[in-house]
């Protein structure tokens, strides 16, 4: 009952307050006020009675007590006038009936509708018997029961009035609530937030829409922040940041919608992969701040180099791909790669200094054998490889005999891991000859790796990966301690003091007891310090001025000598130059391959043989090919000389071979 | 039917105190007898009976009669109660003895002669006692005041207040309709009494004596 209750709506329990408290108010005032005129009414009968039994008694007990019953049934008839009085009798002092009178109007009272009132008769003091006189309630019960079905049907009517009334008050209060059930319901099914519920006054209910429509106002504003937070989330985790540039994921995504597209003709999809040039110098040498805009800038470029339809991603650091769309021939491809190619290579104008970088693309379309995005994305990265190892500054088209190649590259960190213990490594050294002397004045270490599977592995290709795993310091460590072991012993056999002159990678410096660490090496080999030649790079020069300038003059107190590597490819101050202890800048291949015909390297070759006098450095020449390079930076004012002319890299016992051949001077000469 | 009963409610009523076992044993035998046509019932019996009722009429007609003030000499004085014939006499002791009438004790006397007559309130004249006297209708020396009660047909005309009769087996009370001029002087008569009395018209006999 009270459950099914609980579950009636708001406004049916209302009106049922209502009508019950209606009703019980008006019953219970009834039911007090009846109450109160039966026990009147009661009273006054009893009253009467009294007086009828004190009356009759006073008449009545002188025939009592003369023994005259007639007299008395005569005297009682008279009670018959009294239409209240139902019977009387009469009874002497034993309690037996003397006499006694029947109203004829009493037929059907019976005990409970009749009141008995009784009293003791007395004659000078002394009990003779008693009367009793027998009231009619019947009258009094009878008005009574009049009254009750009045009253009924007058709670009746109050109940059918107070419930006409209830349903249309009761709305004052659960219309507005039943609004707000209706709203929060559609709210909750819809989740709509922009819904309100209509207010209504100040009461709880208004104030409880009030609060309601301000929560919905909350999860509405709240809703609207995360959507745009999810979207900007959604923008950052498929755009680059710098660029703002498709990113890698979301690159991958178009591919496939595109080759999903393209449906039956994946050559109609093409994947160009762009990787900058130098940029790494650049970063290295002038910092992030310098990067960052040339990367954007460079993206700018390459986004206005391509198709409307063409999508430009960044895929990190320095590398970035192009999506095209719709080419119908290879010719498509290649013009827009060349027109790419060409944008990269001008100059950027960047801090107020123009910096030079250039891009080697890979092109691959899709193909029968080539129609998914790991394959495409595969082969573009290996075609690019090959741009840049054909010179850099262009493209190419995936071949199929690239694709090997790839796959190798990918299992070279695995490889690194082992080569060292597998002793797959080896040193090769090409002579530097003194080029007034023709003499061999040391050698410089190369670090071979003979890869069980894939053959001679160049430099170029694995010490970027070892310098990114970190392989690079062992290797380097056994790069050391082989060449100096080997300077020894060709000591020992008598082919010369030969100077060795070992690579050092960036990382290695990084230690500060890196001196420390080169003499323990040179100690266990048996090579005297001044025979050693610690060859650096122009980044690695950049890289921490005060701890490389210690570590450098630390090295150089201990005895070695220092030369500048590929001196002229990078982009550092001059200032260090004269800050570091440098005993010989090495000039870069790539000015002196240009001799002598081409005059840009010509000048560059007789600047920096200027610098390197007026700082009292020895300068090398590398890559020394023809007897004609050797005529011009022997003129020029070269002390000496690398290159294929005098000697390729060659392993230990050609070099010892070599050393023997040329021990003397003067048979050195070659061709001239 | 009423006789038995009557007689019981007034033996009853006249006993204030418990009444002993074996006076109860009296009662029914009286009881008994007094019922018409039984066989262990005798003359003697039944007129013993019949006093004891009549005892009862004479100490409740004390109650509703007033005597003035003269009647008695205090308000302690004893009520005397003088019964007149030997059976009566002795039936009424019985019932009466050490009652009291509106706080006056009850003395039930016989008297000897005309002075002691004088001094009684109530006075019954049996009819042993006319019909050995002969002479007189009433004794000799009452006081105008004292109430005259007796049981012989005459007894009214020959100057009594109130007389007794047997009626349908129960006991009745005559008195003169035209009371004033048999009234004993100064004796008040309670309504009460009045309305229960067979009234008789003694003009006649009043004017024959």
């Amino acid at each position: 009952m009270m459950r099914r209750f609980r579950d009636r709506p708001l406004h049916s329990k209302l009106t049922v307050i209502i009508m019950v408290t209606c009703c019980t108010a008006l019953v219970l005032g009834y039911a007090a006020l009846a109450w109160r005129y039966a026990v009147g009414e009661q009273h006054k009968l009893v009253r009467h009675l009294e007086i009828v039994a004190d009356v009759t008694g006073a008449n009545t007990i002188s025939a009592l007590a003369f023994d005259d019953a007639a007299w008395v049934r005569r005297h009682l008839q008279s009670l018959q006038a009294d239409p209240l009085v139902v019977a009387a009798a009469v009874y002497d002092q034993r309690g037996t009936m003397f006499a006694s009178f029947q109203a004829r109007a009493a037929e059907g009272a019976d005990a409970a509708s009749t009141v008995r009132v009784s009293r003791a008769l007395l004659l000078d003091g002394e009990p003779l018997g008693s009367i009793a006189v027998d009231g009619d309630a019947r009258q009094l019960h009878s008005a009574l029961l009049a009254d009750a079905l009045i009253m009924s049907v007058i709670v009746m009517a109050t109940g059918l009035v107070s419930w006409a009334l209830a349903t249309r008050l009761q709305r004052l209060v659960s219309e507005p609530i039943a609004r707000l059930a209706r709203t929060m319901e559609r709210v909750a099914t819809s989740r709509d937030y922009s819904q309100r519920v209509e207010p209504s006054g100040h009461d709880e209910v208004g104030m409880l829409i009030g609060s309601f429509n301000e929560m919905l106002d909350q999860i509405e504003s709240r809703d609207r922040r995360s959507r745009i937070a999810a979207a900007q989330l959604e923008h950052l985790a498929h755009h680059d940041a710098l660029t703002q540039l498709p990113n890698r994921t979301l690159f991958r995504i178009r591919l496939q919608q595109a080759l999903g597209e393209a449906d039956r003709q994946p050559q109609r999809v093409g994947v160009m992969f762009v990787d900058l040039d130098r940029f790494k110098t650049i970063n290295d040498s002038l910092g992030h701040a310098v990067g960052d805009l040339l990367l954007q800038e460079a993206a700018g470029r390459i986004s206005e180099s391509v198709r409307e339809t063409d999508v430009v991603a960044r895929l990190g650091g320095d590398e970035f791909a192009v999506l095209l769309n719709g080419i119908r021939s290879a010719s498509d491809a290649a013009r827009i790669a060349s027109k790419l190619v060409e944008q990269l290579a001008r100059p950027f104008r960047i801090a107020e200094q123009d910096l030079f970088i250039s891009a080697s693309v890979g092109i691959c379309r899709g193909s029968e054998s080539a129609k998914d995005v790991e394959t495409l994305l595969k082969n573009a990265d290996a075609a690019m490889y090959r741009a840049k190892e054909g010179g850099r500054n262009d493209y190419r088209f995936f071949s199929t005999e690239m694709s090997a190649d790839a796959t190798e590259s990918l299992t070279m960190t695995n490889g690194l891991a082992h080569a060292l213990d597998n002793g797959e490594f080896a040193v090769h050294y090409q002579p530097r000859i003194e080029l007034a002397t023709r003499r061999v004045t040391g050698v410089e270490a190369l670090v071979r790796w003979q890869h069980p599977v894939h053959g001679l592995i160049p430099p170029a290709r694995f010490i970027p990966v070892a310098e990114a795993s970190g392989m690079i310091e062992p290797i380097g460590d056994w790069v050391l301690a082989t060449a100096c072991r080997q300077a020894r012993a060709w000591s020992d056999a008598g082919l010369g003091e030969v100077q060795v002159a070992v690579n050092f990678s960036a990382r290695q410096f990084r230690h500060a007891d890196f001196p420390e660490h080169v003499a323990s090496i040179l100690r266990r080999s048996g090579l005297p310090m001044q025979r050693l030649e610690v060859e650096l790079t122009e980044t690695l020069m950049m890289a921490d001025h005060d701890k490389t300038q210690h570590v450098l003059s630390a090295l150089k107190a201990m005895g070695a000598s220092l030369a500048m590597d590929d001196f002229g490819t990078g982009y550092s101050s001059l200032s260090y130059l004269k800050r570091f202890p440098l005993d010989r800048l090495k000039i870069d291949q790539s000015f002196v391959r240009g001799l002598p015909a081409n005059q840009h390297d010509l000048q560059i070759t007789k600047a920096i043989v200027a610098l390197a006098k007026s700082l009292n450095l020895r300068l090398v020449a590398e890559g020394v090919e023809t007897p004609q390079q050797c005529d011009v930076v022997q003129q020029l004012g070269c002390e000496e000389a690398q290159g294929y002319l005098f000697g390729a890299p060659m392993p230990a016992a050609d070099m010892a071979r070599f050393l023997a051949a040329h021990q003397c001077v003067g048979d050195l000469v070659t061709g001239s | 039917m009423h006789g038995p009963h009557a007689m019981n409610r007034l033996r009853r009523r006249l006993c204030c105190k418990p009444v002993p076992a074996i006076e109860w044993t009296i009662a029914a035998a009286l009881l008994l007898g007094s019922a018409p046509g039984h066989a262990e019932e005798t003359p003697h019996e039944a007129i013993r009976a019949e006093y004891r009722l009549k005892a009862g009429f004479l100490y409740n007609f004390a109650k509703y009669v007033e005597w003035p003030a003269s009647a008695f000499h205090s308000a302690q004085e004893p009520l005397r109660l003088c019964i007149f014939g030997n059976e009566a006499y002795t039936a009424v002791r019985d019932v009466l003895a050490g009652k009291t009438v509106k706080g006056r004790a009850l003395d039930i006397v016989q008297p000897g002669n005309a002075a002691e007559a004088a001094r009684c309130q109530v006075v019954f004249v049996s009819a042993e006692y006319r019909a050995g006297a002969q002479a007189q209708s009433m004794p000799p020396g009452l006081a105008a005041s004292a109430l005259k009660v007796g049981e012989t047909p005459d007894f009214l005309h020959n100057g009594g207040t109130i007389n007794l009769v047997r009626s349908d087996n129960r006991i009745r009370f005559e008195m003169r309709r035209n009371s004033t001029a048999a009234t004993p002087p100064d004796l008040q008569f309670s309504s009460q009494l009045l309305k229960l009395a067979v009234l008789t018209d003694d003009t006649r006999q009043g004017g024959e004596r």
